[in-house]
């Protein structure tokens, strides 16, 4: 309230002429105190020594800081290198301003001093002189200007601040100052916790002493160490050359494995050529093995002219002989199965001629069969024959009856001959007596078809056994070969006990 | 009084009278004493600082004494921490490089073991191949076989030798016949006389019978039945003989035979297409897959007839050549046929083994 008012006052008011003008040192604008009166007059008027000793005393104390102030600034330059850190930032910054305002406040502060002690002493007899003769008005404006001088000298020797200054300018510098301290504070927080921590390591400082113990302690372990070292390293030298050792022999071994499996290889060519060379040999044996026993069981007759039945028909090389109402054989089977028969009769009559009294002959002609009876007759034994007319196709029949009759005749003659048993001799399984063949004519002629044709079957399986005795009891082999057939001959009659057995159970069934 | 006045002069200079500004005493003095103490206040934390500054800078250089001594001993412990990392790392080497050794060691070890076992393996087995390739071309190879051979050709002949007994194939010799082959000449005869033809035509015999191909040829109505009869049975005959000498000798036929005495049959599985053509424009019952031909005559044709005796004596070719033999002409049945009998029944047949 005060300093707005004392602005008002300096912007409306005219300024007393009377009230001393001075210039900030700072800034450089006219200013004037007012209010410094009061204390004029009180310090002139009053008399009491005391006042003028604390007045002194208050110089004396300046003058002292004054000396402080002068030695910390000629300390600081010093500092700056040993610096660390923070401090040398607000450092810097406090010591540019206060160079300047000392470089300043140097020059001045020594005129001052000597100006000052000079002038209190002459300022004071001269007040007094001009106090004696000048009127009171006068010689308060004196004082006033006196006292402020004299104030301004104390206060800048003390701060290092050109006097005066105004108000703004010395609020800027108080802010200034304020921040300088709390800087330094900062500073000395710092510094005294770096202080207090190393403080602590302190305790943890190696000596001289056991430095070069634990170098001592090191430099011998470095020792065993190289020696260790040196150690495996000749132990890895023998290891190394183990390794070369076995590579070698493992080269040699891989040659020796190549040659082993080239062999191996060879071998198992070999083998596989061996194996298809016997598969195939026994191959070979396997089916000239099978053929010579499928060979062995056959026989030429009965491979040439294989009798059989067929229902109510008997068949010779699958040509059925005979006919029945419901299956009219034809003509050509029939005579087809006659000529196979008369061939195979005739050829087993003829092998035994002359022992054999061949007196009713066959001619075979294929499907025109003949057969001459002992007249020199000759009669037809194939068709087509009228069933009205069919007296010589049925004396032909009759005369093949016969001539089978006398075949087994002759048969019977020779095992006996052979003296073989009476109950094994050879017996037709159909009695034949004169044209009928177990009680069946086999004349066409006021017969029935399935009369004749069970006759003709019985005929058929009486020359089958007729046959199967021929087997068993020839060789059916050339003339030529007839010595070694009879030299065969107790062999073949062994033979026949087993064909015959089979002949007569093979029939039966 | 210079001094004075000129400090006075410097100090009360005035410039503008307007922007004079105008300060209380008290305010200054009040703003003044607050500087003073800031200035005070600075003094004294500057000393401190000083102070601190000092015992700091001691404590610091003892310290960094200490610290280098330290970081000396550090250096040396890691150098030696590193020498003793390099023989650890040169110990692991050297034990790995002895397992290592010692694996490699006991691999080729027992790999040598192994291979003297496969060796001495493979010694004996192919010792024992030898000996079994020795026999089998010994007793139980071929030896083996060619005995076995033996047998079979010699039981072929055997029963060949009995097909001949059945169906004997003769040269038909007479003291009649003999005088007139040698007056007059087969061809001339031929052409001359109907009376001789018969006696004359073929020497060769099967079972008796004559076998006329001619009279396939010149059908008349003077042609005797009785020859057609024996013509055919004959051709009967011969289709049965090659019928039983095929199935011992297991030789398929080109051309199967259907036998039927007198009335036989030969099959062409495979005609011509002209043969099929003619076949099928003449009798539009026969199978198209095959045709039948006749080994007699039927009707007037006599086309098929031959052609069937031509299919017959291919058969009979057929056969020669697989006995290695050779044929005797396309028109010589029986000829081809007794050679056939022949060949198989020496004794050629048995020794000529492949």
């Amino acid at each position: 309230m005060k300093k707005g008012e004392n602005k008002g006052r300096t912007r409306t008011f005219p300024v007393d002429p009377n009230v001393p003008r001075w210039v900030c040192q700072n800034c450089r604008n006219p200013l004037c105190i007012v209010g410094a009166d009061s204390y004029a007059d009180k310090f002139f008027n009053d008399p009491s020594r005391y006042g003028m000793q604390g007045s002194s005393i208050h110089v004396a104390s300046s003058v002292l800081s004054t000396t402080k102030m002068d030695n910390s600034y000629v300390v600081l330059p010093k500092q700056k290198p040993q610096a660390q850190g923070n401090p040398p930032r607000p450092r810097g910054d406090a010591a540019a301003q206060p160079g300047k305002a000392m470089e300043e406040s140097f020059v001045v502060v020594y005129k001052s001093e000597s100006g000052t002690d000079g002038n209190a002493v002459h300022s004071s007899g001269t007040g007094a002189d001009s106090g004696g003769h000048l009127p009171p008005h006068n010689s308060g404006f004196n004082s006033t200007i006196t006292v402020l001088t004299r104030a301004f000298e104390i206060a800048t020797t003390q701060m290092q601040v050109e006097q005066p200054s105004c108000l703004d300018c010395m609020r800027i510098l108080s802010d200034k100052l304020d921040k300088e301290v709390e800087d330094v504070n900062r500073d000395i927080e710092a510094y005294e916790a770096c202080l207090k921590c190393l403080e602590g390591e302190a305790r943890d400082v190696l000596s001289e002493a056991d430095f070069l113990k634990e170098k001592l302690k090191i430099e011998e372990e470095e020792r065993r160490l190289e020696a260790a070292i040196e150690a495996t390293e000749r132990q890895n030298a023998e290891v190394n050359a183990e390794l070369r050792e076995l590579e070698l022999k493992s080269s040699r071994f891989k040659e020796l494995e190549e040659r082993y499996w080239h062999e191996f290889n060879n071998f198992q060519f070999q083998l596989i050529s061996h194996q298809e060379e016997r598969d195939a040999i026994l191959a070979k044996i396997e089916v000239s093995q099978a053929h010579l026993e499928l060979l062995k069981r056959t026989n030429v007759l009965n491979d040439a002219f294989p009798i059989s039945h067929d229902g109510e028909f008997g068949t010779i090389n699958n040509f059925r002989l005979g006919r029945l109402p419901k299956i009219p054989v034809e003509w050509d089977e029939i005579n087809a199965a006659w000529g196979q028969a008369c061939l195979l009769l005739h050829t087993m009559c003829q092998y035994f001629r002359p022992k054999f009294q061949y007196r009713i002959k066959i001619i075979p002609m294929g499907s025109y069969p003949r057969i001459t009876d002992t007249n020199n007759s000759t009669y037809e034994l194939f068709g087509p024959v009228n069933l009205f007319w069919s007296t010589r196709y049925d004396k032909a029949m009759t005369l093949f009856l016969a001539c089978l009759k006398d075949f087994a005749d002759f048969a019977k003659s020779k095992d006996q001959e052979n003296n073989i048993p009476p109950e094994k001799c050879f017996k037709l399984p159909y009695k034949i007596e004169n044209d009928k063949v177990e009680n069946y004519s086999i004349t066409q002629s006021f017969n029935k078809q399935e009369n004749w044709t069970k006759s003709l079957k019985y005929t058929l399986c009486n020359l089958k056994w007729a046959l199967y005795w021929f087997v068993g009891n020839t060789n059916f082999q050339p003339l030529s070969a007839m010595v070694s057939s009879h030299a065969e001959v107790p062999a073949v009659g062994s033979l026949y006990t087993k064909r015959g057995v089979d002949a007569k159970s093979e029939s039966r069934n | 009084m210079e001094p004075p006045s000129q400090i006075v002069s410097l100090r009360t200079t005035t410039t503008d009278p307007d922007h004079v500004k105008v300060i209380q005493w008290d305010d200054f003095q009040h703003d003044l004493a607050r500087l003073a103490s800031l200035s005070s206040a600075l003094h004294e934390a500057n000393e401190k600082k000083r102070n601190l500054q000092h015992k700091l800078e001691s404590l610091i250089q003892v310290n960094a004494e200490s610290l280098g001594r330290l970081n000396e001993l550090e250096e040396m412990r890691q150098k030696l921490e590193s020498k003793k990392m390099l023989m650890e790392n040169m110990s692991i080497c050297s034990r790995l490089a002895k397992e290592e050794a010692s694996k490699q060691e006991e691999q080729l070890s027992g790999a040598v073991q192994s291979l003297l076992v496969s060796g001495g393996a493979l010694s004996v087995t192919s010792r024992n191949l030898q000996e079994s390739s020795r026999l089998l071309s010994e007793e139980n190879g071929y030896v083996h076989l060619r005995k076995l051979q033996k047998m079979l050709r010699k039981r072929q002949q055997y029963m060949t030798s009995q097909i001949s007994m059945l169906y004997p194939v003769k040269i038909l010799v007479g003291p009649a016949q003999e005088q007139e082959l040698e007056a007059y000449p087969l061809g001339s005869l031929a052409g001359t006389s109907a009376g001789l033809k018969p006696i004359n035509q073929g020497s060769l015999t099967i079972h008796g019978l004559h076998l006329n191909v001619l009279s396939f040829r010149k059908m008349s109505f003077f042609t005797d039945k009785k020859e057609i009869q024996n013509s055919a049975t004959a051709l009967g005959y011969v289709a049965h003989a090659v019928s039983l000498i095929a199935s011992y000798l297991q030789v398929p036929l080109r051309y199967p035979l259907r036998l039927g005495a007198s009335h036989s049959y030969i099959i062409d599985n495979a005609p011509s297409t002209e043969l099929t053509s003619s076949e099928a424009s003449s009798n539009a019952n026969i199978n198209a897959k095959h045709v039948k031909f006749p080994l007699f005559l039927e009707g007037q044709d006599t086309t098929r007839a031959a052609y069937a005796v031509f299919l017959l004596n291919k058969d009979l070719e057929q056969l020669l050549n697989f006995i290695d033999a050779k044929t005797l002409g396309p028109r010589h049945v029986l000829a081809n046929l007794r050679e056939l009998l022949r060949t198989i029944q020496s004794s050629a047949f048995i020794d000529n083994l492949i």
